[in-house]
């Protein structure tokens, strides 16, 4: 099989959400000696952005968004061990995603998270009802370049100060960024708890979490 | 000076309707065991955990996981009383749930409140519950009221302030879906107690009801459970909603989301009886569809929410059913979308309760004219149920006979008796001075705002006010 065939299986596994194909295919690929980054780029991640680009147009649903995600990360488990000292797997940033603590409302939190990974983030979701001190954790153990907290109660969107409180203490917060939503939030409480950045939905999480990276706008979802 | 509040004016529907057949339910019911007996719920709690073990579930501490066979449930649920009788400050405004007919109540609980006065759109604060309880207080559709929106100016303990200012704004019965921690819960009992006068009497009228969400798909939220069993010790009735969102927190159809949903009521159900038997409870679905591009929470057809009715009845308890609310942002066509048929469709079931009228924005906002308009589909569906009167006055074969071909009524002392008697809006058709009839959502606002300014509900005695305030200054240090 060449390259290209190899690439556009990857890519193929992506588009049909196959958790198992992408990874056997991913291990196929490295026993036959392709170069794992190229995988990444040229099959998974093209596979990733036809994916996008069908969401964006009205043809995929979110389960074909969230399938998509996994078997992309079912073949980045083989394939990332398999790069070379000098290569690194392009993301946009690391992103440290949850429902704050005393609250299980995850719908929202985990669609953020879908359409954030689709988008070329690294997401590392820690759950629902997570106390801040989880949170700061996250970002030391991933190096994180984001902290996205979800609050759906107005008795837990203190939590989402609290973490911003307790990432100062642990003297991150310079090399943080921080981005609240859910539904009792607004930029103004944004602003007031000192924030980065607040979003409405997940498509605008996606858009905000790009500018606080310093990334340019997503062309899926971009009009 | 205060003013009497209306009585409540219940469906009574006149005639009945099954959704599901024998064989449905059967089909339903098997699930439920099947659920509960493999998969299992998840359960946070110690406490509750305990007891599920005492009393012959399968528990296994270490996941916290629940199987429940069916035997257990049965038993369980054959404790669990099917009537009883939800009280209002006064006898007048109780809710006898043995009776043919339907109760509805007030949505809740928003975070966003459209200033009454202002109109201007900001953070739900304590004088919005006070003011939608005066409201809903005067509203004859409405039978018990929800706390409409969160105190949010009382961070320490919003649920509290949200009873202090319904109780002391309306005589109906009130239930609260955010009193979900089981310290907030004794808080909210001493509340009632000092309602009802005495312990006994809060027992035999519980002027106050809990309701606890379950958590799709299948499990308990801890502090929720926890609050619901020292409810239930006191004889506070306790319902268990389930909010399956079908295609994210329930399979993609909606037999799968009545499973997942129903198996969760279920098992919450369980555990009272099995703590506190004959403890009073209530089934709630209320399931959501998830939008397959957005994610975003909607509603099912009216018809899934007249299902859960005949699911409670199947388990031999009362029901409340998920009646008005949607996505409508606004005033509008869309508001006015599907919360009288859900509605007419639960009457007709037989629901014993109802809940929903109100809000908008998913039930988030609170609107000005929404309680007044919705109120108006209620009165459309409360008559479109009751029986129709056809007494020989009714018919009237003597003024038919009178009057004879062509000619006509208008003169008639029937005629002028009759007119008299019927139910006229005073939201739709009602003439201007120019012959059109007026728009409906002004004529909404105005009677809301005469609400406001007329109706004043008998006040709670001064050291029954009195009462509260220590309950709410002791709870606010123990909680902060
Ligand atoms: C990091 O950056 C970002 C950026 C954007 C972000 C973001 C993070 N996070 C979210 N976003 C944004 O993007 C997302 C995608 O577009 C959006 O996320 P959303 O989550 O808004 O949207 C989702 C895709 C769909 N929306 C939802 O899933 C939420 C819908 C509503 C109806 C809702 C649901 C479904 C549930 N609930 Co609950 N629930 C309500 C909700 C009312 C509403 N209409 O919002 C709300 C939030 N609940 C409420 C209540 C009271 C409760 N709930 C409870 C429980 C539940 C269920 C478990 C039944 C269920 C959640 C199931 C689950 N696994 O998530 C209880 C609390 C449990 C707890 N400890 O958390 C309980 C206390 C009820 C009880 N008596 O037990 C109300 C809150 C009132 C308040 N004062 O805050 C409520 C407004 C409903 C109401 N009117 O009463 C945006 O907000």
């Amino acid at each position: 099989m060449s390259d290209a065939d190899y690439f556009e299986r990857l890519a193929r596994t992506v588009l049909d959400g196959d958790e198992e194909e992408a990874e056997s295919v991913a291990k196929a690929a490295v026993a036959d000696g392709l170069d794992a980054l190229e995988c990444i780029n040229r099959g998974l991640t093209e596979g990733m952005n036809r994916v996008g680009e069908l969401f964006a147009s009205g043809d995929y649903f979110l389960p074909e968004l969230i399938m998509g995600a996994d078997a992309m990360k079912a073949a980045l488990a083989v394939l990332e061990p398999a790069l070379l000292d000098t290569q690194q797997r392009e993301v946009l940033g690391r992103v440290v995603l949850g429902t704050v603590e005393g609250d299980v409302h995850d719908i929202g939190k985990t669609l953020v998270g879908t359409l954030l990974t689709a988008d070329g983030f690294e997401v590392t979701d820690i759950g629902f009802d997570q106390p801040a001190s989880e949170f700061v954790a996250a970002v030391k153990e991933t190096n994180a370049d984001l902290v996205g907290a979800s609050a759906l109660l107005t008795t837990t969107m203190r939590v989402q100060a609290q973490i911003i409180e307790e990432l100062k203490a642990a003297g991150l917060r310079d090399s943080v960024k921080v981005m609240v939503g859910g539904a009792p939030t607004a930029q103004a409480w944004a602003d007031s708890i000192g924030a980065d950045g607040h979003a409405v939905d997940a498509i605008g999480a996606v858009a905000l979490a790009r500018l606080l990276v310093d990334a340019p706008p997503s062309p899926e979802y971009d009009d | 000076m205060f003013s009497e509040t209306p009585p409540i004016a219940p469906i009574a529907p006149a005639y009945r309707l099954r959704i599901l057949t024998d064989e449905q339910l059967d089909r339903f019911k098997a699930a439920t065991f099947e659920i509960l007996e493999r998969t299992g719920v998840l359960v946070p709690s110690e406490r509750a955990l305990k007891i599920y073990a005492e009393h012959g579930a399968d528990v296994d501490f270490e996941n916290q996981i629940v199987r429940l066979s069916s035997d257990v449930i049965l038993g369980a649920l054959a404790k669990a009383p099917r009537h009883y009788t939800m009280g209002g400050r006064t006898r007048a405004f109780d809710l006898d749930l043995s009776k043919p007919v339907t109760y509805e109540a007030t949505d809740g609980t928003g975070t966003k409140t459209i200033d009454y006065v202002t109109r201007e759109l900001r953070a739900s604060i304590k004088d919005d519950v006070a003011k939608s309880a005066r409201v809903a207080d005067y509203l004859s559709a409405i039978s018990f009221y929800w706390p409409m929106v969160s105190a949010q100016d009382h961070p320490q303990a919003p649920s509290l302030h949200e009873l202090d200012a319904a109780f002391n704004n309306t005589l109906k019965h009130v239930q609260t879906p955010t009193v979900v921690e089981e310290a907030t819960a004794r808080y909210a009992i001493e509340m009632a107690r000092v309602i009802s006068g005495t312990e006994e009497a809060m027992r035999a009228h519980p002027p106050l009801s809990l309701l606890i969400c379950t958590i799709a798909p299948l499990a308990q939220d801890e502090g929720a459970m926890d609050a619901a069993l020292t409810a239930a010790e006191a004889g506070i009735p306790v319902g268990f909603m389930a909010m399956p969102n079908t295609g994210s927190t329930a399979p993609a159809t909606i037999a799968g989301t009545v499973a997942v949903g129903d198996a969760e009521i279920v098992s919450a159900l369980v555990l009272i009886q099995m703590a506190f038997p004959g403890a009073p409870v209530y089934h709630s679905f209320m399931p959501g569809m998830t939008h397959p591009r957005t994610g975003a929470y909607y509603g099912h057809e009216a018809r899934v929410y007249a299902m859960g009715v005949e699911l409670a009845h199947m388990w031999g308890v009362p029901t409340l059913a998920g009646t008005f609310g949607g996505p409508a942002q606004s005033v509008g066509w869309e508001s006015g979308l599907g919360g009288d048929l859900a509605s007419f469709l639960s009457a007709l079931c037989g629901g014993e309760m109802g809940s929903g009228m109100g809000l908008l924005d998913g039930s988030t906002l609170l609107h000005p004219e929404a309680l007044v308009l919705d109120a108006e589909l209620y009165h459309s569906v409360r008559v479109n149920a009751a029986e129709l009167d056809t007494s020989a006055d009714q018919l009237a074969l003597d003024v038919i006979h009178t009057v004879g071909p062509r000619g006509h009524y208008l003169r008639e002392r029937h005629t002028r008796d009759y007119f008299h008697k019927m139910e006229f809006s005073e939201v739709l058709h009602v003439p201007d001075v120019d012959g059109s009839y007026r728009e409906p959502v002004e004529m909404a606002r105005r009677q809301t705002d005469w609400i406001l300014d007329n109706h004043h509900p008998e006040p709670l005695s001064d050291s029954q006010k009195a009462e509260l305030t220590r309950i709410l200054e002791a709870a606010e240090n123990e909680l902060s």
